[in-house]
């Protein structure tokens, strides 16, 4: 999807038009959305919310995206970016467990093939691994394995240097690998 | 996953690019029907029909003049007042 050819049609004055440019837009990237959402450890319950949020702040903002400052991926993650940590500490601040019931991987109780079931334990296995990371390690990795993000613009959603970013990030993964280590007590 | 990671193992990395979490059944209609609730934000607005106030040409020539005019006014009254203390002075 290029976003050059979409904006002018999101910014149309006849209704259906932007509407129909807008569903382009949450179909293309609902889905890393929410993939980024849970590798910062929201429940799936919380990370809607903050992706319908996302969306409809991009909705009511499109007027002040000037595509010569950002890339329109790095405007939305911002924007996410900020919503998702604003909840995550509302919810640590609660003292409210980031793992709940309604995360996808736990509510499924259907006996699975070994290969998914392997799978899932895996996942479940990085989702705790990764709620051991502090939030700004956690929140860093999460944003770099977004596949539209070069690290510059990772470093601009975190607000930091390229070079503190690379730092971060390379000290978040080596705890996230040992984390991981088989041997690993939790 | 971006070319600057390097020190993950390799399922690691295809662990975490794939999505922990996946968009909800009917999310997108969600978001549309909240946008519709919501209408079309001010950028796609038609622009206001009350043009900003402009003050004509010749009205802001008489301003500047008026305000010129107050000014040397002023100026030399303040003038005359420091004369007058002076003649005052100079005279006792």
């Amino acid at each position: 999807m290029n976003i050059s050819d979409l904006l002018p049609r999101l910014q149309s004055r006849d209704p259906a038009a932007a509407t129909a440019a807008f569903a382009e837009l949450v179909g293309h990237y609902q889905r890393p959305l929410f993939g980024y959402l849970g590798r910062l450890g929201l429940p799936s319950g919380q990370a809607e919310e903050v992706a319908q949020e996302t969306f409809l702040r991009v909705w009511q903002n499109l007027a002040s995206y000037r595509p010569g400052l950002a890339a329109f991926s790095t405007w939305l993650y911002t924007i996410a970016h900020r919503l998702a940590l604003n909840e995550l500490t509302r919810a640590a601040a609660q003292r409210e467990s980031p793992v709940t019931a309604d995360t996808p991987e736990s509510v499924c109780e259907q006996p699975q093939p070994p290969e998914q079931l392997a799978a899932r334990q895996q996942r479940q296995r990085l989702l705790h691994a990764l709620h051991q990371l502090p939030l700004a390690e956690r929140s860093i990795l999460a944003l770099a394995y977004v596949q539209e993000l070069p690290l510059d613009d990772v470093a601009r959603i975190e607000g930091c240097t390229p070079g503190a970013a690379k730092v971060r990030l390379h000290r978040a993964r080596h705890k996230l690998a040992a984390l991981l280590e088989p041997h690993h007590e939790s | 996953m971006n070319p600057d990671h390097n020190a993950m193992p390799p399922d690691m990395d295809d662990l975490l690019a794939t999505p922990l979490l996946t968009p909800p059944e009917g999310f997108s209609e969600r978001v549309l029907a909240r946008i519709a609730a919501e209408g079309l934000p001010s950028a796609h607005a038609l622009p206001s029909a009350v043009p900003p106030p402009v003050v004509p040409g010749r009205w802001r020539w008489l301003a500047v003049i008026g305000g010129s005019a107050a000014g040397v006014l002023g100026l030399s009254q303040l003038l005359a007042f420091i004369f007058g203390i002076w003649a005052a002075t100079a005279a006792a």
